[in-house]
């Protein structure tokens, strides 16, 4: 009888499987590395009091007087982080607008970029990318007189 | 502006475009802001209707395709924003005055009971006080004014709880400034909007109108809200739920909203000493 033992698990089973909070960090900081810092990214978490914590990530303007836009929430059970919903008002995710449940960090990073690749994101994005520029540029120098012609 | 006051008018449009009513609300009550929720048209078209009627020479502030807008004739750059929700159902401004102090705008459209129970109603709340918090930590002070559909009645747990607006009845109360509950400090708003409801008062009884089965059917509601926080409730000089645009009516024969003729909500309108 042959005894080989077979994989029955799916290929998302990963060791390195990072929760929503830490997938939004890295989305944060790497909003700050793209926009070499014109733009933040911050993520803040909260408890709701029902077993759930919901994490939002906010681009802030630091040259727009710190403006902040939310640009999505995930929210998951205190301990099983997975499934995790993730709501972005708006934006069609999967089957639904606004919202969906990514049961892995490979669904939630999919609905993530979505999330991004939208254009209401796009348009807060740039306005704010554009608003930055607007207020820090420094205009060239006028050009020097020319010297009258000897 | 009139010396020394800030007039503003709310109103949830119902998705209609009403902008003759607006023009005339905005003039009738020389207003300095109009704040709409549920506006269907685009802001340059509520801009020009506003400005062709000479209510003043308005401009819209903020982002476009959100879902509370923000018109003012004070001067450009004294609305800043400061903070808006994805679909900018919470948009928070600094507003300056200058000389006058400034104050904290936040405008609201919050979501229904068609999309939201009502303890989601309130644990959305709890993150709207988080944002309105850092702002008011960020500029140092609490002049803070909370105007919009909460799609809440005053007496609804996202508008009364501890946690959520805290949003209390009588000055008396909110003059502590806050309460702790739980070893957490909650800011009080002072709720104006509780002495509108029935009809022993001047004007309608609530802003919103709605009938059903339900055994506990309110009929009216006071879903639009101004709340401000102590430090602003004195200033407040004058508060109305509107009956008319200052020349045709909102409401019904039966004293209704006119879903018809208008919104299936009533304006609000404020003065607030500077």
């Amino acid at each position: 009888m042959a005894t080989t033992k077979r994989n029955l698990w799916p290929e998302s089973v990963k060791i390195d499987t990072l929760t929503p909070v830490v997938i939004l960090r890295g989305q944060a900081s790497e909003l700050e590395r793209l926009t070499k810092g014109v733009l933040r990214g911050e993520v803040t978490s909260q408890a709701t009091g029902d077993g759930f914590l919901i994490h939002q990530l906010d681009v802030i303007a630091p040259a727009v007087g710190f403006y902040r836009h939310r640009i999505v929430e995930v929210k998951h059970p205190d301990a099983f982080v997975y499934p995790a919903q993730i709501i972005a008002p708006g934006i069609l995710l999967g089957l639904t607008f606004g919202h969906g449940e990514a049961e892995s960090q490979e669904a939630l990073e999919k609905f993530i970029g979505i999330v991004f690749t939208s254009k209401q994101t796009i348009s807060v994005i740039q306005s704010l990318i554009a608003r930055s520029n607007e207020l820090t540029f420094a205009p060239p120098p006028p050009p020097e007189p020319l010297e009258s012609a000897k | 502006m009139s010396l020394g006051m800030a007039s503003f008018v709310f109103w949830n449009l119902s998705g209609k475009p009403l902008h003759d009513h607006i023009a005339r609300l905005a003039k009738t009550h020389e207003a300095d802001f109009v704040l709409l929720a549920e506006c269907a048209s685009d802001p340059t078209q509520i801009e020009d209707t506003l400005n062709r009627a000479n209510a003043g020479e308005f401009h819209f502030t903020g982002i476009r395709g959100m879902k509370t807008l923000v018109f003012t004739r004070l001067k450009k750059g004294s609305v800043v924003d400061k903070f808006d929700d994805q679909m900018g159902r919470v948009t928070i401004r600094e507003v300056r005055f200058d000389p006058a102090p400034g104050i904290i705008l936040v405008v609201v459209h919050l979501l229904d009971r068609r999309n939201l129970d009502a303890i989601g109603q309130a644990i959305h709340v709890t993150s709207l006080v988080r944002d309105l918090c850092r702002v008011e930590d960020e500029l140092g002070h609490r002049r803070t004014i909370l105007v919009g559909d909460l799609n809440m009645n005053p007496f609804d747990v996202g508008v009364f709880g501890a946690e959520t607006l805290n949003a209390v009845s009588t000055r008396d109360i909110a003059q502590r400034h806050k309460r702790t509950f739980q070893g957490a400090d909650c800011r009080f708003f002072y709720n104006p909007m509780w002495c509108f409801f029935g009809d022993r008062t001047s004007g309608p009884p609530g802003t919103f109108f709605h009938r059903s089965p339900n055994s506990t059917e309110h009929y009216w509601n006071i879903l639009d809200q101004v709340l401000l926080r102590p430090t602003l409730m004195d200033n407040l000089v004058d508060l109305k739920i509107l009956e008319t645009d200052g020349t045709l009516p909102l409401v019904d024969t039966n004293g209704r909203p006119s879903v018809a003729e208008a919104s299936d909500h009533l304006p609000l309108f404020f003065r607030l000493k500077l």
